[in-house]
């Protein structure tokens, strides 16, 4: 069933988007507002799948026009109860509205559930290729929360005491941050990162630049092959081998999830 | 040439300028339902560039927060962005990210972030800006009119590669899918591709299943798998042969 993007179940449904997708990073958190954002200049259905009075998942197709191609998306599509049974039955019905608007094509991303994915296979959906989504970073306030909100135990096994390791990022050629900080091991295990250069000579000092800093932080690249690329430099060069394990200890992998509606 | 922020009235070159880039990109109406009337519009994150007072370049981003583990960021959104074609390879596009940049490093942002293909982030995003790809989402389609699809999309992928055809409007090569065993669909290749009817023997003739091309096309690896297994089988009409041999002479002079 249809359902008015303006009426009062919509927080509901926004806040059950952000439940279930708590774990997953990327995406912009749903409620009424953001909505009203993005689809206020699109024809948009938002769907239902409901048994009783008890709403099991919703569905957000949109119109979109690509030169003279009139493509409906699957702008959002997110359930929690018996999910692919409950995917199924939305597909059919934002189908049933994409015909109605004269669409030639459905489009959706793929989801970050199995299941979800496996109805959309189904469904008779093909694979087309991929997009990209890229962040830049432009302050140190990234890294931070990366490596910060992180803070699982990185072993003290390299020494006593805690490790400031430098970083110098300052490859003025790319528009993204390009600065100097401390990254600084606690006794605890735990990680603070600091903006400048402190008095205290560091552990180690790296450089290398923005780009394959943050592959290295987000676990897109090992440090020992950037190193080998000749992407990172360390010093000293015996603290090699001890700085790319702290930076494999350091290293956060983020599981990204964006649906198609935030495509911009 | 000169960079400066949107000022109200902006919106009807900028628009003009879209159509012209993306063909049918849409009104003013709908510019401003996107930008101008969004909550989180702000005029110091567009950038245009003018060349005697005609605006031959845009960049559009707006405020986003986007959420990260447990924490929210404070990022920017990239909208659409276009040069006039007589400008490209002027670096516009360029100067206008360095701004933006620039921008959302003074309002101590965290992050800036965006969605493009494969060859735009490898070739300007990450070589120029610096971002990272941090996720690629498969996507997926369902097509539910083929030839009125086919239809829609060939003016645009015309002007995309149909420059890069180097096939003579005296010469045409015709081609016909049969997809699924169901679908059969004409193409004519001359200057541009058009959906035509094809009478006698086609010169090529491409027969696979719509799961295996699209994921084909999707991948010039995958393509040539697919070739090589057969799970695309292609036919060649044996009069048409000396015809291709010396279209391919041709591209690969072009392309020399």
């Amino acid at each position: 069933m249809e359902c008015s993007l303006k009426s009062p179940e919509v927080y509901q449904l926004s806040q059950k988007f952000n439940e279930t997708t708590s774990e997953l990073s990327g995406f912009s958190l749903r409620s009424p507002l953001l909505w009203s954002e993005i689809y206020n200049n699109q024809e948009t259905h938002l769907l239902l799948a409901k048994e009783d009075t008890r709403t099991l998942g919703y569905l957000i197709v949109a119109l979109h026009l690509y030169s003279t191609a009139r493509i409906a998306t699957i702008s959002e599509l997110c359930v929690w109860e018996r999910k692919q049974e409950t995917a199924n039955a939305l597909l059919n019905q934002a189908q049933f509205f994409a015909k109605q608007m004269n669409a030639t094509a459905l489009v959706s991303w793929e989801s970050s559930e199995d299941k979800i994915n496996q109805a959309l296979y189904q469904f008779g959906f093909l694979n087309v290729g991929k997009s990209v989504f890229s962040i830049g970073v432009t302050s140190i306030d990234f890294i931070k929360k990366t490596l910060e909100s992180n803070n699982k135990p990185v072993s003290a096994k390299h020494g006593s005491g805690s490790k400031n390791v430098f970083v110098d990022l300052s490859n003025k050629r790319l528009f993204a941050y390009s600065g100097m900080f401390i990254v600084r091991i606690n006794s605890d295990g735990t990680v603070s990162v600091e903006e400048g250069e402190s008095g205290e000579k560091p552990y180690a000092r790296i450089q290398t630049d923005i780009v394959t800093f943050s592959e290295i932080i987000l676990a897109l690249q090992d440090p020992l092959t950037a190193l080998f690329l000749g992407r990172i430099k360390i010093k000293p060069v015996t603290k090699t081998l001890r700085v790319v394990k702290i930076l494999r200890q350091l290293s956060n992998r983020v599981n990204w999830y964006l649906p198609l509606g935030d495509y911009f | 040439m000169k960079f400066r922020n949107y000022k109200d009235g902006d919106e009807h070159q900028i628009v003009e300028l879209l159509n012209q880039v993306y063909n049918n990109w849409g009104t003013v109406e709908e510019w401003c339902r996107k930008y101008k009337l969004n909550p989180n519009f702000d005029p110091r994150l567009i950038f245009v560039c003018e060349d005697k007072d005609k605006i031959v370049g845009c960049v559009h981003y707006l405020r986003r927060d986007l959420k990260f583990n447990s924490n929210s960021l404070h990022a920017y959104i990239g909208g659409d962005g276009a040069t006039l074609p007589a400008y490209s390879g002027r670096g516009v596009f360029s100067k206008g990210m360095s701004l933006l940049y620039r921008e959302v490093k003074r309002r101590r942002g965290s992050i800036i972030y965006g969605f493009n293909s494969e060859s735009i982030y490898a070739d300007f995003y990450r070589r120029k800006c610096g971002e990272v790809a941090v996720y690629r989402p498969h996507v997926l389609i369902k097509i539910l009119d083929f030839e009125g699809l086919i239809s829609s999309i060939l003016p645009a992928a015309n002007r995309l590669i149909g420059r890069r055809i180097p096939i003579k409007k005296t010469n045409p090569v015709t081609l016909r899918l049969l997809l699924d065993d169901k679908i059969t669909i004409d193409l004519c290749i001359s200057g541009e591709i058009k959906l035509c009817k094809i009478l006698s023997e086609p010169d090529i003739t491409v027969k696979t299943r719509l799961r295996i091309l699209s994921d084909a096309l999707s991948d010039e690896r995958r393509l040539l798998a697919a070739l090589v297994l057969r799970r695309i089988s292609l036919k060649i009409s044996g009069s048409s042969v000396p015809k291709l041999v010396m279209l391919m002479v041709e591209g690969v002079k072009r392309r020399r």
